[in-house]
């Protein structure tokens, strides 16, 4: 399935004149028309899947050369045909395509074949098993206590790893001890380089080996040792952010190094130019993001934001010198003596704007890189790399909680991030920081590593929520330390859920307050699958904290209720056992089943997303080979209490449940939401197409009847159609296609008619979404200032015409 | 330039050109100006109203009767009006709900220059039967109101006022992380 094939990376790209590429991906080599993008050919070489050791275009007879570790493969440019194909009994170790004549050393012989039909030239014994070749078909061994050349012997210990710098006869070793070491085979002679990285490169006819040395953000780039000293030193500046140089390829033009291409370890890319700028810099961590999470930036120093500094409980002095600093603020805006000190980044002020649309997006990607983006036009305000942090290992995912949004003059925002430790995956470790400008505040470990965590319900006075992490061992600790307390008083109502995904148990634990300190107490376990065969836990969603139900009920065409069932504490689970799917319903305090059932022949990826008193899943019906969607709903015939513990809560009365058939692939759904909750909720599905939609409500709804009756239609429903329809207005993003979408992230706005929608993957995605039309701005031509101005205009005419009036008529009178 | 000679102005001395019949008779030992014809039968005693009489007590009970059943004989038009409203919402109903509710509802607020114009020994009655027939016509809006859905007698017109069931435990998780 697409992806399968999506988890597997190129391992080389072969460039042919410009005019089409060829890519080498696990046994598979594509070729695609530069311009075009048309694929020309595709071929599986053979079901194993081996390393590719190297795969090299030749000129003269328009072939492919493929190495992998056994074999090698002669294709034809033109249409992909195989010319041949060489099997090799013993396991390649490197080749070299030199005047025409392929050399492979295996690892036991030095063998030559020629490109054209594959035939072998002659084979020499080899006297160690590990022999690499440099560009020029040098051959080098790789010994215990040195480098055996084809004449010489040079001594260096402990060395680690060998390869070709693909530049004449360069090779480079590295060392654990003493760092890098290059190798001129042809010259037998071996330099050292200490620690940094080697490129070797071609000026003018000769092969120099260039190393980059980087220091407090100043980058240079050398020739290594003595071995040719025409080139300058090049000298660029790397900026802070960037993190450590893993790669670098110099722009080489006569005998100068103007540009420099880097590829930090903070997945940078950067060209750097000699005067010490960045020509253009792309974040590629931005392709896998794990978490975010969207906030509003400060708000401006303003009355508003005066009277709600004031509003809390503070002395006289303490309360005067607010307001002073307060007002001193505003004066300061008012200049815009900020914009004449703020030279440096060149970026406005970061503050929310008029109808709070403008967000800062704070995202946590692969492997440990925090990064804030703004919303207005998708540029980075922020890059982080957080130290001695890794993906946690089970899924590879970064976790993010904002524990005090900055909407609180004068408190900094605060928020958390979860993740492994980097030596040691089962430790975790908790990072506090400041989400506007990527400051680190406090950080921890937690030496059993961390099971599950929840925000703290209630903000403490500061209005900062702590974040309360359960571990391996339930144990609970509170992120600030200092919040412990203030958790401990409310320990006795807070519960979490950990799903495991290998054996798909769900289990519920309660915190208790264990004579002044927190424990975690397994209160309930639930097996969703089935135990015979293996079962996975595919996903496991809870209703989000901003899901707000502004109608409690559901009007019905007879003008009677439909309440709906609204439980804060449900978790819907989707279980793959060996036959099909499962999906169940439970409550998550109390550990009860609600509703559980089972699609046969169904196959992952299932997609499960709450809203309100709905979930809709999507999975891929095997039988009949669609996707298929169905919506859950859950509604109660009557409403009585108000205040009830979750063991009361009532049941629901009516599960209504109705499936439709989505005319795509899937790759993430979500609904939108927003403030009050009285905008529609819309689907926004992204399918693997590259297609963002948006979906009313009202299509994918449980009760839409198979036989209308004039009471369907009094209550607005459609009859039931199982094809979803996918009109072409409800794509939101166009042709922009956004590819490989993991997860969207769906915040609400200032105003109450927006939805924000944050669509990250490959691409990222940021639009807002109007379910219910634009209900609370006025149109863009509306125009003030002409109705002032035309009814201004009225008044002084009347006022005026009727004086011109009463004059004439006077005047009448008196003739 | 106006004639200001009045009826009684200072006539005994100028010409009088009106003749005064009614007070002539009672006058007696005036000078009457002219004698009474032979063949005149005098009947003025018969239609003399008497101040105070039976009759009248009737005539006031009759009128205060019409004013308090006023209302009720409002009615049959109110319920054509109702009728010709019929039963959707626009703005013709709309008008014709508003005007057959705000006429009782007008002249209940101006009972006391009614109960001024009811009088006599049933009074107490009488006012009870205006105030009720008022009432009636109200009802009468009343229902036609109901009829058109504007009463909010159906369980989904309070469905804005029903808060929400508040939560007492707070939960959390998802997919454990390791």
């Amino acid at each position: 399935m697409e992806t399968e094939f999506a988890k597997k990376s190129i391992e080389k790209i072969l460039d042919i004149h410009g005019e089409s590429v060829v890519v080498i991906v696990g046994n598979r080599v594509f070729s695609w028309q530069s311009q075009s993008g048309q694929l020309n050919w595709e071929i599986v070489l053979l079901n194993k899947e081996k390393q590719l050791i190297n795969g090299y275009y030749v000129e003269e007879d328009k072939l492919v050369l493929l190495v992998d570790g056994e074999r090698i493969y002669g294709i034809q440019i033109q249409n992909g045909a195989v010319r041949y194909r060489k099997e090799l009994n013993e396991g390649v170790v490197d080749c070299s395509l030199h005047s025409g004549i392929l050399h492979v050393t295996t690892e036991k012989e030095y063998r030559k074949f020629t490109v054209g039909d594959g035939g072998a030239l002659d084979a020499t014994p080899l006297p160690s098993t590990r022999c690499y070749l440099s560009k020029s078909a040098q051959i080098a061994c790789l010994e215990s206590d040195g480098v055996r050349l084809l004449t010489r012997h040079l001594p260096l210990s402990d060395i680690d790893s060998m390869h070709s710098l693909r530049c004449g006869a360069l090779f480079l070793l590295e060392t654990e001890a003493s760092g890098n070491w290059v190798l001129d085979a042809a010259a037998a002679t071996i330099v050292e380089a200490g620690r940094s990285l080697v490129v070797g490169v071609e000026i003018e006819e000769n092969c120099v080996p260039l190393k980059l040395v980087e220091k407090d953000g100043a980058v240079e780039v050398r020739p290594v040792g003595g071995l040719s000293s025409a080139l300058p030193d090049a000298r660029y500046r790397l900026p802070k952010d960037a993190g450590r140089v893993a790669m670098f390829v110099p722009v080489i033009t006569r005998n100068t190094i103007p540009l420099l291409i880097v590829w930090t370890d903070a997945k940078q890319l950067l060209v750097l130019n000699t005067d010490g700028a960045v020509l253009w810099r792309r974040d590629e961590a931005l392709a896998e993001i794990t978490a975010a999470e969207v906030f509003d930036p400060p708000p401006k120093e303003d009355i508003e934001a005066e009277e709600a500094l004031l509003s809390g409980p503070q002395g006289l002095f303490s309360s005067m010198m607010l307001r002073a600093s307060s007002q001193l603020h505003m004066l300061v805006e008012l200049l815009d003596v900020e914009r004449l000190l703020r030279v440096e980044t060149g970026r406005p002020a970061l503050h929310r704007d008029r109808f709070g649309l403008r967000k800062v997006i704070l995202v946590a990607a692969r492997p440990n890189i925090l990064m804030a983006l703004d919303s207005a036009d998708g540029s980075v305000i922020w890059r982080q790399q957080v130290a001695d942090a890794a993906p946690m290992s089970e899924d590879g995912s970064l976790h993010l909680w904002m524990l005090r949004s900055a909407s609180h003059q004068r408190l900094t925002p605060v928020a958390a991030l979860l993740a492994a430790t980097k030596g040691n995956a089962k430790k975790s470790v908790v990072v506090l920081f400041n989400p506007l400008d990527g400051t680190e505040l406090d950080r921890h470990i937690l030496e059993q590593g961390a099971l599950q965590a929840i925000l703290a319900p209630i903000a403490n006075s500061h209005h900062l929520r702590p974040l309360v992490v359960l571990d391996n061992n339930r144990g609970v600790h509170v992120f600030p330390l200092l919040e412990y307390s203030h958790v401990l008083s409310s320990a006795n109502r807070l519960f979490v859920l950990a799903g495991q995904r290998e054996t798909a148990v769900l289990s519920g634990y309660r915190l208790r307050n264990d004579a002044g300190t927190l424990k975690g107490e397994l209160t309930w376990q639930a097996a969703l699958g089935n135990d015979m065969q293996g079962s996975k836990l595919l996903s496991l969603v809870t209703i989000p904290a901003n899901d707000i139900a502004y109608s409690q009920g559901r009007v019905l065409g007879d003008r009677s209720v439909l309440y709906k069932y609204l439980n804060p504490h449900l978790v819907a689970a989707c279980v793959d056992t060996a036959d099909g799917l499962t999906v169940s319903l439970l409550d998550a305090v109390t550990g009860e089943m609600l509703y559980s059932t089972g699609h046969k022949r169904a196959r992952p990826p299932c997609h499960l997303t709450v809203s309100e008193n709905s979930f809709v899943y999507s999975f891929w019906n095997d039988r009949f080979r669609r996707t298929e969607l169905v919506t859950v709903e859950m509604y109660m015939f009557t409403r009585n209490g108000s205040d009830v513990n979750a063991w009361s809560w009532p049941r629901p009365s009516a599960i209504e449940r109705q499936a439709y058939i989505w005319p795509d692939v899937i790759a993430s759904m979500a609904f939108t939401t927003t403030h009050r909750g009285i905008t529609y909720k819309d689907l926004m599905i992204a399918t693997q197409a590259g297609l963002l939609v948006e979906i009313p409500r009202a299509f994918i709804d449980a009760r839409r009847p198979l036989n209308p009756q004039p009471i369907h239609r009094e209550e607005g429903l459609l009859p039931y159609a199982p094809e979803l329809p996918l009109p072409y207005d409800m794509v939101v993003n166009y042709h922009n296609y956004i590819e490989r979408t993991t997860h969207i992230y769906c915040t609400p706005a200032g105003l109450e008619s927006v939805a924000l929608v944050f669509a990250t993957g490959l691409d990222l995605f940021f639009t807002r979404a109007y379910p219910s039309k634009m209900f609370d701005m006025l149109k863009e031509d509306f125009d003030p200032k002409m109705i002032a101005a035309v009814l201004s205009a009225f008044l002084i005419i009347t006022v005026v015409t009727k004086r011109l009036a009463a004059e004439k008529l006077l005047k009448r009178a008196w003739k | 330039m106006s004639n200001t000679a009045g009826k009684g102005a200072g006539s005994r001395q100028q010409r009088r050109w009106a003749i005064d019949l009614r007070n002539a008779r009672s006058r007696g030992n005036q000078v009457s100006l002219l004698a009474t014809p032979a063949s005149l039968i005098d009947r003025t005693a018969d239609f003399q109203l008497e101040a105070g009489g039976g009759d009248q007590a009737a005539l006031v009970e009759k009128r205060s009767w019409d004013v308090a059943l006023g209302p009720i004989k409002q009615g049959p038009m109110n319920f054509l009006f109702s009728w010709m409203a019929g039963n959707t919402i626009s703005i013709y109903s709309i008008i014709i709900v508003v005007m057959m509710f705000w006429r009782p509802v007008q002249s209940l607020i101006q009972y006391q220059s009614v109960f001024r114009m009811i009088e006599g020994r049933s009074s107490i009655l009488q006012k009870l039967a205006w105030v009720l027939g008022n009432l009636a016509l109200l009802g009468i809006a009343l229902y036609k109101c109901n009829s058109m859905g504007l009463l909010p007698t159906y369980e989904s017109d309070w469905l804005a006022f029903i808060e929400p069931m508040k939560r007492q435990e707070y939960m959390g998780g998802g997919l454990s992380f390791q």
